[in-house]
């Protein structure tokens, strides 16, 4: 019997994943792109078949276009904080120091808390009169400042949360690049006289290009589907003003229950998240060559 | 899209142990304390924000509300943990919470654990990228079709369906874990049970399980916050007394308008195991987050 088996083996051993895979993660996609050409709020009456309205509707809807520019807003702004601060924390738990596995293991726990809970902390620090954080600002000489209540300050305010929860994340990234790198650059960097500054600018910085790639990706993929942060402390206001495209699209489907053109927000919402990855992957093979 | 997956593959190798660097003079005073003054100031964000809610968990009202803040003269309280704790069916959450991320976390590894080992040894790369291209899309994507089913199969509300839809956080994430596992192991190690006249799937079993079993604590306590952790699929599938906890403290505050304290004592609470789980595995933890960095 078992030989049978074993024969079939390289099949038999995937095909509770595969099964998982058509059910949870193909069927889901599929239905998402099939209920994007019908209107539907549930119910017992079945989707009616719209065609393309949905997508004609969505390229005519002003905020659609608002929640795709607040999105490639907050993403800029976190993932651009998150890559300069994270690099510069490499650097910094790369050198050797007592007590640096504790300190890593410190400065990793933003990113392993529990998202929803870590916002309403944040939720509380943001209050404009009993927060800490104008508190600080304050302390320092800073105005006050309404934070999330502030519709030209909300999006930079949610991006700080990002950047506090997901710099590690990129840290830990370029902290195992700067573990594979060779050494003879920089030896000979130092035979050339070269000081601190210069051999990062002209070694280090060059050749950890491609793992500082890889981390920008994951965390744009990523922050271009922000969920838990912005639902909890703000829930997209002060109105629409931190509506990013993945929240809009989750109340036209699921608070209003548009099923439809929800469905056709999502699908847009994938396909950027799609082009992301696809420019970035370009851009890696480019680095990888030159 | 397999550029990605050899750039993940390319950073797997966890920085535990980085080369020395020798520019740093041991001797230098001056050099250490300036380290020092930096590695304070790089964690003082990070940590901040748990002393913070921790603080402020055990402040009476009046002292969270104090300007200028009270840091550490204040009189110590339980009350906001008692109201978290009472206020809400907390036990209910707690358990939901605790039987929804075990057992998916088991059903990730269960499902997770074979294919990774057939990744491995027959190199199914479409497999693998499938399973990358569900690490890409938007777990935003899944909701109106998981919820449109289980509404249909009048499943909203129940353990199954919460299980179910976390398998799809778990099972990639144990993949991607297993997967640098099982290809770290030496071909003799198969060649020689084959010798011995153990058959494929035996081999996988009695052999290749029992030697990863450190990957498999891994991919489990990661699997297992994760899914701690989730909030989307929670809101929409869970409802009345199925909420787990991080949705639960999400209703809380609708619920108890911002009544602060209590809430920090929630957020407290809810955090604890996953820093307990953090602290025993951290090193593990650091592999698994830089590997598949699935969120």
């Amino acid at each position: 019997m078992l030989d049978v088996l074993d024969r079939y083996d390289r099949y038999i051993l995937p095909a509770p994943a595969l099964i998982v895979v058509v059910a949870m993660l193909a069927f889901p996609i599929g239905y998402t792109v099939y209920l994007s050409f019908h209107e539907w709020s549930g119910g017992l009456r079945p989707p009616e078949f719209v065609g393309l309205d949905n997508l004609t509707r969505s390229l005519g809807d002003s905020q659609f276009w608002g929640s795709i520019w607040r999105t490639v807003y907050f993403v800029t702004l976190s993932v651009g904080l998150q890559v300069v601060l994270g690099v510069g924390a490499a650097l910094l738990f790369h050198q050797r120091f007592p007590g640096r596995g504790v300190a890593r293991t410190l400065f990793m726990f933003p990113m392993i808390a529990t998202p929803a809970a870590v916002a309403l902390v944040w939720k509380m620090m943001f209050d404009p009169t009993i927060g800490i954080l104008n508190y600080l600002v304050q302390s320092v000489g800073g105005p006050t400042l309404l934070w999330i209540s502030d519709a030209n300050l909300v999006i930079p305010a949610l991006a700080i949360v990002d950047t506090w929860m997901w710099t590690p994340l990129v840290m830990l990234i370029v902290l195992a690049g700067l573990a594979a790198l060779p050494q003879e650059p920089f030896e000979a960097a130092k035979v050339d006289g070269a000081g601190p500054v210069r051999t990062f600018v002209s070694v280090t910085l060059p050749l950890l290009s491609p793992v500082i790639l890889v981390a920008a990706l994951f965390r744009l993929i990523d922050a271009i589907k922000t969920f838990d942060i912005i639902k909890v402390i703000t829930d997209g206001g002060p109105g629409t003003a931190s509506e990013t495209l993945n929240l809009y699209a989750f109340k036209q489907g699921l608070s209003y229950l548009h099923f439809g053109y929800g469905s056709m927000l999502l699908v847009w919402l994938t396909l950027l998240v799609f082009v992301v990855a696809i420019v970035f992957t370009r851009l890696r093979a480019r680095t990888d060559q030159g | 899209m397999s550029e990605i997956l050899t750039a993940t593959r390319a950073t797997a190798p966890p920085p535990t142990r980085p080369v020395a660097r020798p520019r740093r003079r041991r001797g230098s005073i001056l050099g250490r304390i300036a380290l020092a003054v930096t590695v304070t100031v790089a964690l003082a964000p990070a940590l901040f924000v748990f002393f913070w809610m921790l603080t402020s968990s055990f402040k009476q009202q009046v002292d969270i509300y104090t300007i200028p803040p009270k840091w550490f003269d204040f009189t110590p309280t339980l009350d906001n943990y008692q109201a978290a704790l009472t206020r809400t069916p907390f036990a209910r959450y707690m358990t939901n919470s605790l039987v929804v991320a075990t057992c998916s976390s088991l059903l990730g590894l269960l499902i997770g654990v074979p294919a990774a080992y057939s990744i491995a040894r027959y190199r199914q790369t479409k497999l693998s990228l499938s399973l990358l291209t569900a690490r890409l899309l938007p777990g935003v994507a899944y909701l109106v079709p998981f919820f449109v089913a289980f509404t249909a199969l009048r499943m909203v509300g129940t353990y199954p369906a919460l299980i179910l839809s976390h398998v799809i956080i778990t099972f990639p994430l144990t993949v991607f874990i297993m997967v640098n596992f099982f290809a770290a192991l030496p071909d003799e190690v198969h060649d020689a049970a084959q010798v011995d006249g153990c058959g494929k799937l035996e081999t996988f079993w009695r052999i290749a399980v029992p030697l990863t079993r450190p990957g498999m604590l891994t991919a489990g306590i990661l699997a297992f916050i994760f899914s701690w952790n989730d909030f989307k699929m929670a809101l929409i599938l869970s409802d009345g007394d199925s909420r787990t906890l991080p949705v639960a403290v999400f209703n809380f505050v609708h619920e108890a308008s911002l009544d602060w304290g209590p809430m920090m004592a929630y957020a407290s609470i809810i955090m604890l195991p996953v820093f307990v789980l953090t602290l025993a595995a951290q090193r593990h933890i650091v592999t698994g987050m830089t590997m598949g960095s699935v969120k």
